[in-house]
């Protein structure tokens, strides 16, 4: 069984996320937290194998509370859990330290795979935080070198390029069209002074802008 | 002999006697002569319709014109013999004798002096007087003929002059020292105007902002509370009973939606991000969120900047918002750049499209776009906004705001 510290304020949400971890019945909660404080106190005092720390709450928020983690029982990863769908919740938590990051939305769906990836020692990354967390990547190396930067959806069917797919699989992806897709592509190239596919793969691969 | 003396002696004094007669008469003639020369002379005198008079060497009056009685209100009878400065004001008189008479005597002219003169009836009536000095054979002053203006009328029309001339001074003066109490006040109510502006817009975003979390957190908490009990209930139904397995998976959907709903309400109210995580955020998922919805490319640059409270980052947001929703809705623009940088003063925000522009001269477009609203919001935080566009070149929006300390 997977021991599970479980913070977040609201009681009627952390009930229906406690029950959606325990109907796995390979995870257990052996803590609930209503605060940042108490979340810290409970995971030093507990030592859950994962902590699931609900991203904005009264006191500490959970950013903090992944920051003081980090400092006081650096073996316990965190897994947070937010409401925003903004992805740059998720950078900030990634930067702080968290290993993983599931909205609300989807953890009925997603929070067990979730827990047991992180707790196996992986990370529990959406498409679209990775997607963002790679925007940061990128920009923050081409900001240095001075380049263009790339918007959002250029970099999403970059990295969608750069996996292999076609214009036609982005086309649906993305639900835009090929020709889109098409107009991407070359802006793409054009910013990052590339050629061709082949040239747009090993600059993703290089610059971590994938996980291969 | 004797007859012939006598005829000759007869002779002589008849002819001395024609002579003495034709003498009598040319001496007769000559006085009339005279005397009608006199009479024309008095007559002119009188009748001109000026006022005239002369006056002896002792200042007593011998000749004035009848316009003069006229003025003056006397007879004839009454003047002629009187001193001419029993006519006068005493201020007048003591003029005459002390500094006139003398001079005129001296000199025989004058022009252009000031008298008062006194009528019958009491008034007193201002006067311009000029005169000259009549001489005899050996070149002495003997009388004067003197000509008196009557300038009480003008006198009185150029002191009235001055006194509107001064009112209208103190008018103009009063007038400057209304306007400028006027524009204090204006200013004073404009600076009042503009805090409030200030307070309301504050109060706006702070509303914004309380239904927002409102929604966010209590709404938003319940129904993500909700869904998960539908999956349970759609995963539980549809095991046993397909049709309410459906009827579940249904219920679920519209949950998500209304999700979706709250979420996209409150994000439009105020985003959270801008609270949580700053103005930098904010944008950068402002313009993901922009380039999802509408395939432009939008690219975000910013560099750190610090120092930003929380009306200027509101401020600097809903430019931007509004901005990049003037360029995706009017703009045609396949390309947004926003960029976030700090300067020597403080914070430059600038949003640049390559979309078709618009001419900045025309005040409809740029009610039209909210481009005031904009340039208000910039003054109410103290910075200043530049619109750059031009027809089929594309707009450029700039902000620059300095920060304090």
């Amino acid at each position: 069984m997977i021991k599970v510290l479980l913070a977040d304020d609201h009681s009627i949400v952390r009930e229906g996320l406690r029950k959606v971890l325990e109907e796995s019945r390979e995870i257990e909660v052996i803590a609930e937290a209503a605060d940042g404080e108490t979340a810290l106190d409970k995971a030093m005092k507990e030592k859950p194998d994962v902590a699931v720390v609900d991203i904005s709450m009264p006191g500490l928020d959970g950013i903090e509370v992944v920051d003081r983690l980090k400092s006081y029982c650096a073996e316990i990863p965190v897994l947070i859990l937010t409401m925003h769908e903004e992805e740059q919740y998720v950078i900030r938590a990634i930067e702080a330290g968290a290993m993983g990051y599931v909205t609300k939305q989807s953890a009925p769906e997603q929070l067990v795979s979730a827990v047991k990836k992180i707790y196996s020692g992986g990370r529990y990354l959406t498409e679209k935080a990775s997607e963002a967390l790679a925007l940061r990547l990128i920009r923050g190396s081409r900001n240095q070198g001075g380049g263009e930067s790339l918007s959002m959806r250029e970099l999403q069917v970059m990295r969608k390029l750069a996996l292999g797919a076609t214009n036609k699989e982005i086309a649906v992806t993305y639900n835009i069209s090929i020709k889109t897709v098409d107009t991407y592509r070359s802006r793409v190239l054009k910013k990052l002074g590339l050629r061709n596919n082949a040239d747009l793969s090993r600059y993703a691969i290089q610059n971590k802008l994938v996980e291969v | 002999m004797i007859l012939l003396i006598l005829i000759l002696v007869s002779v002589l004094i008849l002819m001395l006697y024609r002579l003495g007669i034709q003498e009598i008469a040319q001496r007769k003639k000559a006085e009339k002569e005279l005397r009608l020369s006199e009479e024309r002379y008095r007559h002119i005198y009188h009748k001109t319709p000026v006022m005239l008079h002369s006056i002896d060497m002792e200042g007593w009056i011998i000749r004035v014109s009848d316009h003069w009685l006229d003025v003056m209100g006397y007879d004839r009878d009454a003047v002629i013999g009187r001193q001419l400065t029993d006519f006068f004001t005493p201020e007048s008189r003591q003029y005459a004798h002390d500094v006139i008479f003398p001079e005129f005597f001296k000199t025989g002219f004058c022009k252009d002096i000031a008298y008062t003169y006194v009528k019958r009836n009491g008034e007193c009536l201002d006067i311009m007087l000029s005169c000259y000095g009549v001489r005899d054979e050996d070149g002495q002053i003997i009388r004067s003929l003197a000509v008196s203006v009557d300038v009480t009328e003008k006198n009185r029309a150029q002191k009235d002059l001055q006194i509107a001339t001064e009112k209208l001074s103190q008018y103009s003066h009063d007038l400057e020292q209304q306007v400028h109490k006027r524009t204090a006040q204006l200013e004073a109510s404009r600076e009042h105007l503009k805090k409030m502006s200030k307070n309301i817009i504050a109060s706006q975003e702070r509303e914004k902002a309380q239904v927002a979390r409102e929604l966010h957190d209590h709404l938003g908490q319940v129904l993500t509370a909700l869904r998960i009990d539908a999956v349970w209930v759609e995963q539980t139904l549809t095991r046993q009973d397909q049709a309410a397995g459906e009827r579940a998976r249904k219920m679920r959907l519209l949950i998500e939606d209304t999700i979706n709903d709250v979420r996209d309400m409150a994000y439009r109210l105020r985003p959270r991000v801008l609270d949580d995580l700053g103005l930098a955020d904010a944008l950068e998922s402002l313009l993901s969120d922009f380039e999802r919805r509408s395939n432009v490319s939008c690219v975000f640059k910013h560099e750190p900047v610090f120092g930003i409270d929380d009306t200027l980052s509101t401020a600097l947001y809903r430019i931007g918002q509004e901005a990049v929703t003037n360029a995706l809705r009017h703009s045609g623009a396949t390309s947004i750049v926003v960029e976030l940088i700090p300067d020597e003063k403080g914070i430059v925000l600038t949003i640049e499209d390559n979309g078709c522009g618009f001419d900045t001269r025309k005040s409809e477009t740029v009610n039209g776009f909210g481009l005031e609203g904009m340039k208000e919001r910039a003054s109410l935080v103290g910075g200043k906004l530049d619109i750059s566009s031009l027809p089929s070149r594309g707009t450029r929006i700039c902000c620059k705001v300095k920060i304090k300390g």
